[in-house]
C-alpha cells in the first residue's frame, strides 16, 4: 500500500522528532531577551509562603535543607536549591544543610558557599553544614532528630561539635525546627512524612523532579506537605516570586517551546490516525 | 509515627490488618485455597515468551534497580516463574541487574528456573549480569545490551525511578514486546506509554499469586482483600462523619453531634 | 552494651579494633560452621530465626512502651544502621569481583566485544587509584609544566575531579538528558484517539501540559484571576486552575487507590519474609 501523507503523519521518524526538540530547547536557552508568561502554581507559592510566614514569625528558626539529588538530576534541583537558598538567605532565615548523597554534598556546598558571599551570611551563625550521611543511615538518623538533634548530628561537616556554634544554641529536638526542605529526585520524602513531620506538625517542603511531583499531590491535599516546587518550572516560579530571575527562568520558556511542540506532534498524529482510520472505513462500507 | 502510642488506633489497625492477611495465609496453606482473577498482562507473558521463541531472540529481564527489598524480591518471584517458561520453550534469558547482592539471589533464581523446567544445558553465568550500581550508568549499559542483543520479550518487574523510560523506548525502538510492572506509581504512566502491558498497584504483588497459584500467595491476596474493605469501611465512615460535620457548621441543631465527630475524627489523624 | 558496638578509632585504641575484627571473623565463622554442622532439615530453621530476630528489632521498637517517645531499643538504632553499612560494604566487593571475572574473561578469550571489556576494565583501575590517591595524597604533584602556553599543575586531586566530577557526573546527567527525548517520542505516540480512555488521557495530558506552562496560560489568560467575589468562578476556567484540579482531584484519589493496593501488598510482603512464610525457588531451595 502506498504512503499517503496520512501514514507518514502519525509515523514520524524518531530522529526528526528529536532534532526538533533540541532546537526547541536550545532556543529559549540562548535568546535570553524572550520573554515568557509565567504563573507561578499555587504549590510553588504555598512554598513561598511558608518561608514568608517562617521569616516574619520566627526570626530565630531554624529550617532543615536537606539535598539527595546528585548531577544525574541537577538540570531541576539544583535550580530549585539556588532559588530556595536565595530565599532563605534574603530573609535571613538560618538554615542548616544536610545531604544523604555522596556527590549531594559538594553540590549544595558550592550553591551555598557562592550565595553566603552575595548575601553575607556567616558559617555557624547564620547556617550551618551537618555534612553527609550514608544513606543506608537515614532511618536512624531521622528518628534521632525527632528527640536529639545535637545527639544524633554530633558534628558539623569539618567535624567540628555542632553544639559549638551559636546557631544551634537552643536546637534540641524537632520541636525546636521551624521546617524541613527536601529537595530530591526519589521518593526520600516518605521518611521525613512518616517518621518526622508528624511528631510535631512541623511544616514540610518538597521539592521534587517533575517525575515524582503527581504521586505527591496526596500529601499536598492532606496538608502534611505545605508546598511543592515541581521540576525546573518550580525553580522558574520561584525565582518570579522572589524576584530573582536566573536559569529556571529560562528553563521555564524552553519548557513552554518543548510542550508547544509535544503538542504539534500529538495533532498531527492524531489527524494522521483519524483520517486513515476514517479511510478504512469507508474501504469496509464499499 | 515514631512509635505505637502516637496513634493507638493507627497501630492497632496495623497489628489487625498483619494478623487477617497471616491468618488468611495459614488458612490457605490448610487446603482452602482461593481463586483470584485475570490478570491481562500476565496472561500475555506466554504470548511473549512464544514470540520470541520463534523469533530466535532472547528475553531480556531488569528486577528493577534497588537492593534486596521487599519489591525487589517480588519482581524475582516473578521473573522466575517467567524463566521457567522460557525454559520450556527452550530459549535464552538475559537478567541485568543493578545490586551485587540481587545478581547472586538473581542467579539462583534463574538457575533453579532453568533445572526445573529440565533445561539446566541451557543455562550459563554470563546470562545474569551485574552492570553497575550506578542508576544512569546502568540504564545506559542496559539500553546498549538492549540495542546489541535485541531481544524480542522485555520484562520490567521491580522497583524502578527515572531511568524507566529509558528501558521501556528503547525496547519499544527495537520491537520487542514489554511486559512491564512496578510498585513506583510515578513510573506507571512511562510503563503504560512506551510497554505492550502494564500491571499496575497491588497487581503487581498479586502476580506472583496468579502465575504460580501458590497457596501462600493465594492466602496473602485474600488477606489483603480484607484489609482493603476495613479501610474502605473507614473511609467511608470518614466521609459520612466528615460531612456530618460540615452540615452542623450550618445548623445549630446538629452542633454538638458535629464536635463529637470531629473529636473522633481527630483520633484517627496520626 | 552499646559501647560495644560503637565505632572504635584505630589510633587511639589499635588493641581494641584489631581485637573487635578478630572477635567479628570468629564469630562469622563460627556461625558458618555451625550452620555447616548442623542436619540439612535444621539449616532452614536457623534462618528462620535470625530472619524473624532480625525483623523483630524494628517491630519491637515500635510497639515497646516508650517514655518520652524513647524505650530501651532506640539507642540501638545507630548500631543496626551501621550493620546496614557494613553489609552494604560486602556487597560492593561481590559486585566487583562478579563485574572483574566476566569482564577479564572476555578480555582473555578476546571474545566479541572484548574491546568494550578492555575499557571497563582501565576505567575501573583508573578510578579505583586515582579515588584512593585523592583520599590519601591529594596535593601530590603528578605533572608540572607548560601546555599551549599555559601552566599547568596536575595533582591526584585533580585526575580524580576531571574523571568524577567531569566524568561521571556529566555522563550522568547526560543519560538523565535522553529522558527528555524519549517522552517527546513516547507521546507522540502514545496519545492517540483509539478508544474512550486513550481520548480521556490525551485531553488531560494535554490541559495539563497546557496548564503549566507560559504558553498555555496565555490561551485563557483574559479570564479573571478570580481575586474577589464577583470573578472567582470565572476563575475556575482559567487553563492553569483546570490543570490542577485535575491534579488534586482526579489524580490525587487514584493515586491514594493505588497506595492503598501497594501498601498492603508490601505489608503482606514483608510479613511472608519476616515470618519466613514465603515460598518460591529461591526460598524454598535447600540449604
Amino acid at each position: 500500500m502506498d504512503r499517503t501523507i496520512w501514514h507518514k503523519m502519525q509515523s514520524i521518524d524518531s530522529r526528526y522528532i528529536y532534532a526538533a526538540l533540541i532546537v526547541a530547547i536550545l532556543i529559549p536557552l540562548f535568546c535570553s531577551k524572550l520573554v515568557y508568561l509565567n504563573i507561578p502554581s499555587k504549590p510553588s507559592i504555598d512554598f513561598y509562603n511558608t518561608i514568608e510566614h517562617i521569616a516574619s514569625t520566627e526570626p530565630n528558626g531554624l529550617v532543615i535543607v536537606d539535598g539527595q539529588w546528585s548531577s544525574s538530576s541537577r538540570g531541576e534541583n539544583k535550580w530549585q536549591t539556588q532559588a530556595i537558598v536565595t530565599h532563605l538567605m534574603m530573609r535571613h532565615v538560618h538554615f542548616a544543610t544536610l545531604s544523604f548523597d555522596t556527590q549531594n554534598h559538594t553540590l549544595t556546598n558550592e550553591i551555598v558557599t557562592a550565595l553566603a558571599a552575595k548575601y553575607h551570611y556567616v558559617y555557624g551563625v547564620d547556617y550551618i553544614d551537618w555534612g553527609y550521611r550514608p544513606f543506608q543511615a537515614f532511618t536512624a538518623m531521622l528518628k534521632g532528630l525527632d528527640t536529639d538533634i545535637p545527639g544524633t548530628v554530633v558534628h558539623d561537616s569539618s567535624g567540628k561539635p555542632i553544639s559549638s556554634f551559636p546557631i544551634m544554641k537552643g536546637v534540641r529536638d524537632i520541636k525546636d525546627i521551624s521546617a524541613i526542605i527536601e529537595i530530591s529526585p526519589t521518593s526520600s520524602i516518605d521518611g521525613w512524612l512518616g517518621l518526622v513531620q508528624g511528631v510535631n506538625n512541623t511544616p514540610l517542603l518538597y521539592a521534587p523532579t517533575a517525575i515524582s511531583a503527581p504521586k505527591y499531590y496526596t500529601y499536598l491535599d492532606s496538608g502534611q506537605i505545605s508546598g511543592m516546587l515541581i521540576g525546573v518550572k518550580g525553580a522558574g516560579d520561584y525565582e518570579s516570586l522572589i524576584h530573582q530571575p536566573s536559569f529556571g527562568t529560562r528553563a521555564t520558556g524552553a519548557l513552554s517551546f518543548v510542550y508547544a511542540l509535544i503538542i504539534l506532534l500529538v495533532v498531527i498524529g492524531n489527524i494522521g490516525h483519524l483520517k486513515l482510520r476514517a479511510m478504512a472505513r469507508t474501504e469496509t462500507e464499499k | 509515627m515514631l512509635h505505637a502510642s502516637d496513634n493507638y488506633w493507627v497501630s492497632g489497625l496495623v497489628v489487625l490488618i498483619s494478623l487477617i492477611i497471616v491468618l488468611n495465609v495459614v488458612i490457605a496453606q490448610q487446603g482452602r485455597v482461593p481463586n483470584i482473577r485475570r490478570i491481562p498482562g500476565l496472561n500475555a507473558i506466554d504470548e511473549a515468551i512464544g514470540r520470541a521463541t520463534e523469533m530466535g531472540r532472547p528475553a531480556l529481564m531488569i528486577p528493577g534497580i534497588t537492593g534486596l527489598g521487599v519489591g525487589t524480591l517480588a519482581g524475582l518471584s516473578i521473573l522466575g516463574n517467567i524463566a521457567q517458561s522460557i525454559a520450556r520453550f527452550g530459549n535464552k534469558v538475559i537478567l541485568l541487574s543493578c545490586d551485587p547482592i540481587v545478581t547472586g539471589v538473581a542467579e539462583e533464581t534463574i538457575r533453579d528456573a532453568y533445572t526445573n523446567a529440565g533445561r539446566q544445558d541451557l543455562y550459563h553465568d554470563e546470562d545474569v549480569r551485574y552492570l553497575t550500581s550506578e542508576q544512569f550508568a546502568f540504564a545506559a549499559g542496559a539500553a546498549g545490551i538492549m540495542n546489541r542483543e535485541k531481544p524480542a520479550a522485555s520484562f520490567l518487574f521491580g522497583d524502578f525511578f527515572a531511568e524507566s523510560l529509558i528501558f521501556a523506548e528503547t525496547g519499544q525502538q527495537i520491537g520487542a514486546i514489554q511486559i512491564a510492572g512496578t510498585p513506583q506509581t510515578e513510573q506507571i504512566p512511562f510503563f503504560l506509554a512506551a510497554c505492550d502491558y502494564v500491571i499496575i498497584g497491588e497487581e503487581y504483588y498479586a502476580a506472583s499469586a496468579y502465575i504460580t497459584r501458590n497457596p501462600t500467595y493465594l492466602g496473602s491476596i485474600v488477606g489483603q482483600d480484607f484489609a482493603k474493605l476495613i479501610l474502605i469501611s473507614i473511609v467511608l465512615l470518614g466521609v459520612i462523619g466528615a460531612s456530618i460535620v460540615q452540615f452542623g457548621h450550618y445548623h445549630a441543631g446538629f452542633g454538638h453531634i458535629s464536635v463529637e465527630l470531629q473529636k473522633l475524627l481527630d483520633l484517627l489523624k496520626a | 552494651m552499646k559501647h560495644f558496638f560503637q565505632p572504635i578509632n584505630f589510633h587511639e585504641h589499635p588493641g581494641a579494633f584489631y581485637g573487635h575484627i578478630v572477635l567479628g571473623l570468629a564469630v562469622m565463622f563460627g556461625v558458618l560452621g555451625i550452620l555447616q554442622a548442623v542436619p540439612r532439615q535444621y539449616r532452614k530453621w536457623i534462618i528462620a530465626v535470625f530472619t524473624f530476630l532480625g525483623g523483630l528489632f524494628y517491630v519491637a521498637e515500635f510497639f515497646l512502651p516508650a517514655h518520652s517517645g524513647k524505650n530501651s531499643l532506640n539507642k540501638y538504632d545507630d548500631v543496626v544502621a551501621n550493620i546496614f553499612v557494613v553489609v552494604g560494604a560486602y556487597a560492593i566487593g561481590l559486585g566487583v569481583i562478579s563485574l572483574l571475572q566476566l569482564h577479564v574473561r572476555k578480555v582473555v578469550r578476546t571474545a566479541p566485544g572484548w574491546g568494550n571489556s578492555a575499557a571497563l576494565i582501565i576505567s575501573f583501575l583508573g578510578m579505583t587509584v586515582f579515588g584512593l590517591l585523592n583520599e590519601y595524597a591529594p596535593h601530590r604533584l603528578l605533572f608540572h609544566g607548560r601546555l599551549f602556553s599555559q601552566g599547568i599543575r596536575v595533582t591526584n586531586s585533580s585526575v580524580f575531579d576531571f574523571l568524577f566530577t567531569g566524568g561521571i557526573a556529566n555522563f550522568g546527567s547526560a543519560i538523565f538528558s535522553m529522558i527528555a527525548f524519549f517522552i517527546a517520542s513516547a507521546a507522540y505516540r502514545a496519545f492517540r484517539v483509539r478508544s474512550l480512555e486513550s481520548s480521556l488521557l490525551m485531553t488531560a495530558a494535554l490541559i495539563i501540559m497546557l496548564g503549566s506552562v507560559g504558553f498555555g496560560t496565555i490561551l485563557t489568560n483574559w479570564l479573571p484571576l478570580g481575586n474577589d467575589p464577583k470573578s472567582e468562578f470565572w476563575a475556575n476556567f482559567r487553563i492553569e486552575n483546570i490543570a490542577q484540579w485535575l491534579l488534586l482531584q482526579v489524580n490525587t484519589p487514584a493515586q491514594r487507590g493505588i497506595l492503598f493496593g501497594i501498601t498492603l501488598g508490601e505489608l503482606a510482603m514483608a510479613l511472608r519474609l519476616w515470618l519466613s512464610l514465603e515460598r518460591g525457588s529461591y526460598f524454598d531451595k535447600e540449604v
